[in-house]
């Protein structure tokens, strides 16, 4: 009786980032319809991760904290994988306390047409 | 026969002179494209098609020779999807919309007009994405990173430094 995922990207992603950063708080936003792609496309993502481990000196600059977790994603968002597009916010838990707004993405702008449209 | 010769090596002066600037100024492809759509005559076929395959052999020149080219002689530079005034995606438009804020002279580079330059780049900065920020030599990061700096000050003072590079 097995049941196929409906996002199956959205779920690894979220599986990786759990296994690596142990995350306070995980959030993973599916942002492909705000761009020019068919409906339930799973191309572009939002990942908000707050974790100690960015509380480490190695990973205090935010280029770390991004490399780390395109490291984590590394085949989801190779050129031969599904995401397209991956807004990062990597935050300790005292600077996500401190600033817990989260800037919107842009809007699409129509896209280079590479992935299918709508 | 000699004036085969002589209108052969005429036209390919002119190729030269004309590809030389093409391969040094990607913003003039759009021209080559009005040229193609009213180009009538053979002559104008043949100097398409030479410069054609100029331009292909020039984009062949490793892609890693030519970024450190780009990010050597560029204080600021951008690599991103379409241009300074035609940004073709929402991340690098933001990131053109930050530069534009510190009131500099920085250069962008279209990664949808090169291939090469746009699968290079990724494997030069070991980073997956577009856009990409370089200031002073220096990959700085992709959009997210950049509002983020720019919001905390840094990048403004990266600028700065650069800015006194351009003097």
């Amino acid at each position: 009786n097995e049941k196929v995922s409906m996002n199956p990207v959205e779920q690894s992603i979220k599986t990786k980032l759990v296994e690596a950063l142990s995350p306070l708080h995980l959030e993973i936003r599916n942002e492909s319809h705000m761009h020019n792609v068919p409906a339930n496309s799973e191309t572009h993502f939002k990942v908000i991760v707050v974790s100690d481990k960015f509380a480490e000196p190695s990973y205090k600059m935010p280029i770390k904290r991004h490399r780390l977790i395109n490291n984590i994603l590394k085949e989801e968002i190779a050129t031969d994988g599904p995401v397209h597009a991956l807004s990062i916010v990597a935050k300790t838990s005292k600077q996500w306390s401190a600033s817990p707004l989260i800037p919107s993405s842009p809007s699409c702008r129509g896209g280079d047409g590479s992935l299918p449209s709508k | 026969m000699m004036r085969g010769i002589a209108f052969f090596c005429v036209m390919v002066a002119i190729t030269i002179q004309r590809t030389s600037s093409f391969v040094v100024s990607p913003g003039l492809t759009p021209s080559i494209n009005i040229l193609r759509k009213t180009g009538k005559s053979t002559k104008v076929e043949t100097l398409l098609k030479m410069s054609d395959e100029f331009s292909q052999f020039a984009q062949q020149l490793p892609a890693r020779e030519r970024i450190q080219e780009l990010v050597d002689d560029h204080p600021v530079l951008l690599f991103m999807k379409g241009s300074k005034i035609f940004p073709q995606c929402g991340f690098s438009n933001t990131a053109t919309q930050i530069l534009q804020s510190y009131n500099i002279d920085f250069h962008t580079v279209d990664v949808l007009a090169d291939e090469a330059i746009r699968s290079g780049i990724k494997d030069f900065s070991q980073w997956p994405t577009i856009p990409q920020l370089y200031v002073c030599g220096e990959f700085v990061g992709g959009s997210d990173i950049m509002i983020e700096m720019y919001q905390n000050g840094e990048l403004g003072v990266m600028i700065e430094k650069a800015k006194a590079d351009m003097m």
